[in-house]
């Protein structure tokens, strides 16, 4: 099949070469091992620095959660750059590691530039997580509570009785999102380390193949590829939404 | 365990907000100080490297180009999002089903999968490197959430509201017009917000589909020469001046952010 001339049917021939790619496969790998860290560590800073909020007084909270919230909502372009001068070698976090014993050039190894995104990536999401955790919070039936504190539950025991099932919908929530997000890593490992060092993500490695190597056939067989990816992973919304949309009847 | 809280939450906000205070100091620094090891906490402030950015680094005109953009994308999306959102929240078939199912899949997929059909399209129409390109991408990508997010707000607005109004003998528009429009902007105002943010910070539609006429502040800070030590505090001033916006919106809408981001997380 010929379509005017210039494109000349490839047949499966993109998708074999991505998936036969060792370089495809190992950025498919650090992604997934990307959000098996960081997803459960934003999820799970959230989730305390959401019960430490529910402990202090009305006006300190607003006061953290405008804190907390920063990351999350400047330019992340901006945020990462201001993150990054603090790791460089000159700055002021690799000043404060050496001066306690420890020199890293964050640069200079898989590991400590894995770290770096890690971290990245961790300290930009976990404000998502503490809003919509402390939000799910004020939601959980007093009554439960107090009927458990009545009963001498320890505050473990309320967690896993009440807290923690109550919460169970927005876990669900926040985990597809992150997984989301997480999957379509791009712009932080741009700035931070334009995916040296075992660093390269599948969009990082998208990016490469489709606009800096100009191989844009297979770059959107890639994007395919990504996109397959991202639709198994939305199928317990499917479901929600179906029920919803239904319930409007 | 209240003290525990405390220090908790302590730690958190100094590890949250401590990159953007020394960002701050940094642009406020002569450069010797900027550098200096041990940091210096005592020093003589400048406001010199924003007189640097502002009057010979142009910084005003990617200020220029970014303003467009997101009054643009802000201004279409809100309106398509509107009609949209009220249309899904009240029509009851299968077919609303499948469309907010598509916006949905449009909404995960990975920004590279639109962008070099837009790319190649661009150049084929001569639209590279302009404000209405990006206003067109940029809109086309925001929908999908802008629709989701309206029709969450439209969802919680009874209908008894429009039906009153037409048993009073409005028509359909009437009643949208009369009765659902005055009690709908906190939704409209919350979902311009998150639009407004998503265009402003938006990074690698620009990146691609500009060149040099219609660059906007992201792409232009990222490139303010962050990689030369020399221009740390410039690069600093930079990332302040483009902060300072969203931190002024912010604070004025502080409270209805939360609201939406809660309404938004527990109606998906």
């Amino acid at each position: 099949m010929t379509f005017r001339g210039e494109w000349r049917w490839a047949g499966l021939d993109n998708y074999a070469f991505t998936l036969d790619d060792p370089d495809f496969l190992r950025s498919l790998w650090f992604t997934l091992l990307f959000c098996a860290v960081t997803i459960p560590a934003k999820i799970l800073i959230g989730f305390v620095s959401a019960l430490a909020l529910q402990r202090i007084t009305p006006t300190w909270r607003a006061v953290f959660i405008a804190c907390a919230l920063l990351p999350f909502i400047v330019t992340p372009v901006v945020g990462t750059l201001a993150y990054s001068w603090l790791f460089r070698d000159f700055g002021i976090i690799t000043w404060l590691l050496q001066e306690i014993g420890i020199t890293i050039h964050w640069l200079g190894s898989d590991l400590a530039s894995r770290a770096l995104v890690m971290i990245h990536f961790v300290w930009h999401g976990t404000p998502f997580a503490t809003v919509v955790l402390f939000a799910g919070l004020q939601s959980v039936p007093k009554d439960e509570i107090e009927a458990a504190i009545v009963d001498g539950a320890s505050f473990r025991h309320r967690l896993q009785a009440v807290i923690l099932p109550h919460l169970r919908t927005l876990f669900v929530f926040l985990a597809l999102m992150m997984v989301m997000d997480g999957y379509r890593v791009f712009d932080s490992i741009y700035i931070l380390t334009r995916g040296v060092n075992g660093t390269e993500s599948v969009m990082m490695y998208n990016y490469r193949i489709a606009i800096v190597e100009n191989a844009v056939s297979r770059g959107a067989a890639v994007a395919v590829l990504t996109v397959i990816g991202i639709l198994v992973l939305l199928v317990p919304f499917l479901v929600n939404t179906w029920r919803e949309q239904r319930g409007l009847r | 365990m209240t003290l525990l809280a405390w220090a908790f939450l302590v730690l958190f906000a100094v590890y949250s907000s401590f990159p953007f205070i020394w960002t701050f100091l940094t642009s406020i620094k002569q450069p010797v100080d900027a550098f200096a090891l041990p940091p210096v906490w005592l020093f003589d402030p400048t406001l010199a490297h924003y007189a640097e950015l502002w009057f010979e680094r142009g910084f005003a005109s990617y200020l220029w180009n970014t303003a467009i953009v997101t009054a643009g994308t802000v201004v279409i999306s809100i309106s398509i999002g509107a009609v949209a959102g009220y249309a899904l929240a009240r029509y009851p078939g299968p077919l609303g089903f499948w469309l907010l199912m598509l916006a949905l899949v449009f909404r995960a997929l990975p920004r590279m999968a639109v962008l070099l059909p837009f790319y190649q399209i661009s150049r084929a129409l001569g639209l590279f490197d302009t404000h209405v390109l990006l206003i067109l991408v940029l809109v086309s990508i925001n929908q999908p959430f802008t629709i989701w997010m309206m029709r969450s707000f439209f969802m919680t607005i009874p209908a008894d509201i429009e039906e009153a109004a037409m048993v009073d003998g409005c028509s359909r528009l009437g009643a949208f017009l009369r009765a659902v429009v005055p009690v709908m902007w906190p939704g409209v105002i919350t979902t311009s917000l998150f639009t407004f943010l998503l265009a402003y910070n938006e990074f690698l539609m620009p990146l691609i589909l500009t060149a040099t006429k219609a660059q906007t502040l992201p792409v232009a800070i990222s490139q303010f020469g962050a990689e030369d030590i020399r221009f740390w505090s410039l690069s600093a001033a930079g990332a302040v001046s483009i902060t300072l916006p969203i931190v002024v919106l912010i604070l004025m809408f502080q409270g209805r952010i939360v609201d939406g981001l809660v309404q938004g997380a527990v109606k998906g």
